[in-house]
């Protein structure tokens, strides 16, 4: 293509004029979070509806294609989850009057305030990074709903992630198995602290999450469970992460290291409950 | 004005794209860059210029919405917009191997250096892991999107510009 010299200017010109703007914006945004957030909202206004409109499509193409599954398939289905439903039924009478004389057993404790019962609303996840590197999610809730920063995430009854950016009526999620993330978490019954680390190695290898800083001497075994601690700054007391898979010593003879299996399922996230209560900051 | 316009509506095709349908539901899956497959197109097609305005407008959207800081992205679309320019000089119309070959080649090179920055500085050393696991199959994809998708930004190329030897005549 030729220029014209005296209209356009040269592409070395403006590469260098973009890559010093790169540098500028680069640089603006690390020392200003507040204004870039105010960008972030701007370009959100236009981008997001085009969003929500194409996962809606998106929607509707998975959903067409499920109608094609194989029939047959389904009656079975629908068979087993008849029979499941009557013994679900019955285990539920059971637990119900099991259910009163824990209440009774637990105000004796005065323990009510033990799982609290958080206020949650659902959402939908609409837009999702696709760089492969890190594992972050737009949804369709945001402040208008309560939905603000620092709100906890969960999906299939495990926690998926925390919200980092809240807008108007959308909100940035960053799932725990981002290689950023770090969740406090307690392990069994014992109430071993431990830091769950997000980890794209592990996740990718065999899905994975990383439970560090186990002190040597706790009395923890495969197949616990793992939830949100006490003494987390940001994620609120008793979520299920996941289960311990498997343990191992640390080179350095203090600690230990686990594996958890998350509990969430990192491949089908649609709908998602957000939890409105959040985390108590305490000022130092 | 229809160029630009044009532009503007390909390039937010292409972010609803690999944002929304592509990664449909799945954190942990990947999808084709087609904001890549369109810098690349643009900058064999039509030359350095266009090329790292394509990329530099991409990579910002993406910026914006996926990235702590404005402008990483930006920067590194557009860098890569304006190497693939240099090609223009071999741009035939009916030669789709080398789009593709480039193309291949570009995404290596930007996930190598997103791994550099954002992973190598955090002290995660196992390069051959990341590299088979994530770098390899984004490469494969935004390949087979090139080879795919190569011909359709083509033939919206060559009637953008035959509206304009109209306009001009």
């Amino acid at each position: 293509m030729k220029y014209d010299n005296k209209k356009d200017i040269s592409p070395k010109y403006l590469l260098i004029v973009l890559f010093f703007a790169c540098v500028l914006m680069i640089a603006f945004s690390a020392f200003n979070p507040e204004a870039t957030g105010k960008i972030r909202q701007v370009a959100g206004i236009i981008i997001t509806p085009l969003q929500k409109g194409a996962s809606s499509f998106g929607g509707w193409v998975d959903e067409s294609l499920q109608v094609f599954g194989d029939t047959k398939e389904l009656k079975e289905e629908n068979q087993e989850q008849r029979i499941q439903i009557t013994n679900l039924q019955n285990e539920l009478g059971k637990n119900e009057a099991e259910l009163t004389e824990l209440s009774e057993l637990r105000s004796l404790y005065s323990l009510d305030e033990m799982y609290p019962d958080y206020n949650k609303t659902a959402a939908r996840v609409f837009s999702v990074n696709s760089s492969g590197w890190f594992d972050e999610f737009y949804i369709n809730k945001g402040m208008n709903d309560g939905v603000y920063v620092d709100c906890n995430v969960l999906c299939d009854q495990g926690l998926l992630g925390i919200v980092i950016e809240s807008y108007d009526d959308y909100a940035k999620v960053r799932a725990i198995i981002d290689d950023r993330s770090t969740v406090t978490g307690e392990i069994g019954d014992s109430g071993t602290i431990c830091s769950i680390n997000g980890s794209l190695l592990n996740m990718k290898e065999d899905g994975y999450l990383e439970a560090t800083n186990i002190d040597i001497n706790a009395a923890i075994q495969e197949g616990d469970r793992v939830v949100t601690s006490n003494v987390s700054d940001r994620y609120v007391y008793g979520i299920t992460v996941g289960y311990v898979t498997s343990i191992s010593k640390d080179s350095n003879n203090l600690t230990k290291t686990a594996k958890i299996t998350p509990v969430a399922d990192f491949t089908d996230v649609k709908d998602v409950l957000v939890i409105l209560d959040r985390k108590q900051k305490v000022n130092y | 004005m229809r160029r630009v316009l044009t532009i503007t509506i390909l390039i937010l095709i292409s972010f609803l794209l690999q944002t929304v349908i592509f990664s449909y539901d799945n954190l942990l899956g990947s999808s084709p860059d087609f904001l890549l497959m369109l810098t690349m197109s643009f900058g064999i097609m039509r030359g350095r210029r266009e090329g790292l305005l394509v990329g530099f407008f991409g990579g910002l959207l993406i910026d914006i919405f996926y990235n702590s800081y404005l402008g990483p992205f930006a920067m590194l679309y557009m860098v890569i917009g304006y190497v693939n320019g240099f090609f223009h000089k071999d741009y035939t119309m009916e030669d789709i191997l080398l789009p593709v070959v480039i193309s291949f080649v570009d995404s290596l090179i930007f996930h190598f250096i997103v791994f550099f920055v954002t992973y190598l500085m955090r002290n995660r050393i196992e390069f051959g892991f990341y590299f088979v696991h994530i770098i390899m199959p984004q490469a494969i994809w935004t390949t087979v999107a090139t080879a795919v998708l190569y011909r359709i930004v083509l033939s919206i190329n060559r009637r953008l510009k035959k509206k304009a030897k109209k306009v001009k005549s």
